[in-house]
């Protein structure tokens, strides 16, 4: 129960992410580095999706979830990617993708490019323990001219929730 | 969001989502959107594990299991 207490004392704050503690992969990785070092001593484990001889290669929606009565989740923070300048991959440059850098980029090789974009040399991922998730449900049957200020404050919302809420 | 005819020329919207904040927060987020009309079904926060809350969205896992050939990206 005290450690219960202690994972949500540090899963409260604005922003989860904040805090939590960084790790390195490089490509080709099968998780197991991040396995030895971050989950074990922490007293998690794997509960779904990385599997043995799955490499960091191509992970696409790269969120990762481990449990052990907290969670923990493994979200993509930067990723290095090397690109062909040349249709004959005679050379090739090395960009680093953030938010902030490259931010087309980014979104791609989180998932919307189903991972094909150049060659991933390197994740830089964040981990972070969950304790629970608070799921919601809202409905409502209204006619036309009612149901449109529903739907542009959605829209408003959603695409610029904080990082800890996820509209679906 | 999900989008719908409701009949008689209405629309039904359904709005779900998860956090990993407080409810307090949840609530707070959501408060000017709940607020613009009475919702049919009024908003309803649960707190659930992480696999619970996946089980939730996922539905019930009642269906046979198949074992197929596929490849994922």
């Amino acid at each position: 129960m005290k450690r219960r207490t202690r994972l949500q004392r540090k899963s409260n704050p604005v922003s989860p992410l904040c805090r939590c503690p960084f790790t390195t992969l490089k490509a080709g990785s099968d998780g197991s580095g991040l396995i030895d070092a971050e989950i074990r001593p922490r007293r998690m484990r794997l509960v779904a999706h990385l599997k043995p001889g799955y490499h960091f290669q191509r992970l696409a929606p790269l969120q990762i979830g481990l449990t052990r009565r907290g969670e923990v989740c493994v979200k993509l923070r930067r990723r290095r990617t090397s690109l062909p300048n040349s249709g004959l991959f005679l050379s090739s440059f090395t960009l680093q993708a953030t938010v902030s850098s490259e931010p087309d980029l980014f979104w791609a090789c989180r998932g919307g490019g189903g991972g094909s974009f150049g060659l991933a040399t390197q994740f830089t991922l964040s981990i972070f323990p969950l304790t629970n998730v608070s799921v919601f449900g809202v409905s409502w049957k209204l006619s036309q001219s009612h149901a449109a200020p529903i739907f542009n404050a959605w829209q408003t919302w959603a695409p610029n929730a904080p990082t800890q809420s996820s509209p679906l | 969001m999900k989008l719908g005819p409701a009949g008689n020329g209405s629309i039904s919207l359904r709005c779900i989502g998860q956090s990993i904040g407080s409810e307090a927060e949840l609530r707070a987020e959501l408060h000017s959107l709940v607020t613009l009309e009475t919702p049919s079904s009024p908003l309803k926060i649960q707190d659930l594990s992480f696999l619970d809350g996946v089980k939730h969205f996922a539905g019930p896992l009642t269906y046979e299991s198949v074992f197929m050939k596929a490849k994922s990206d």
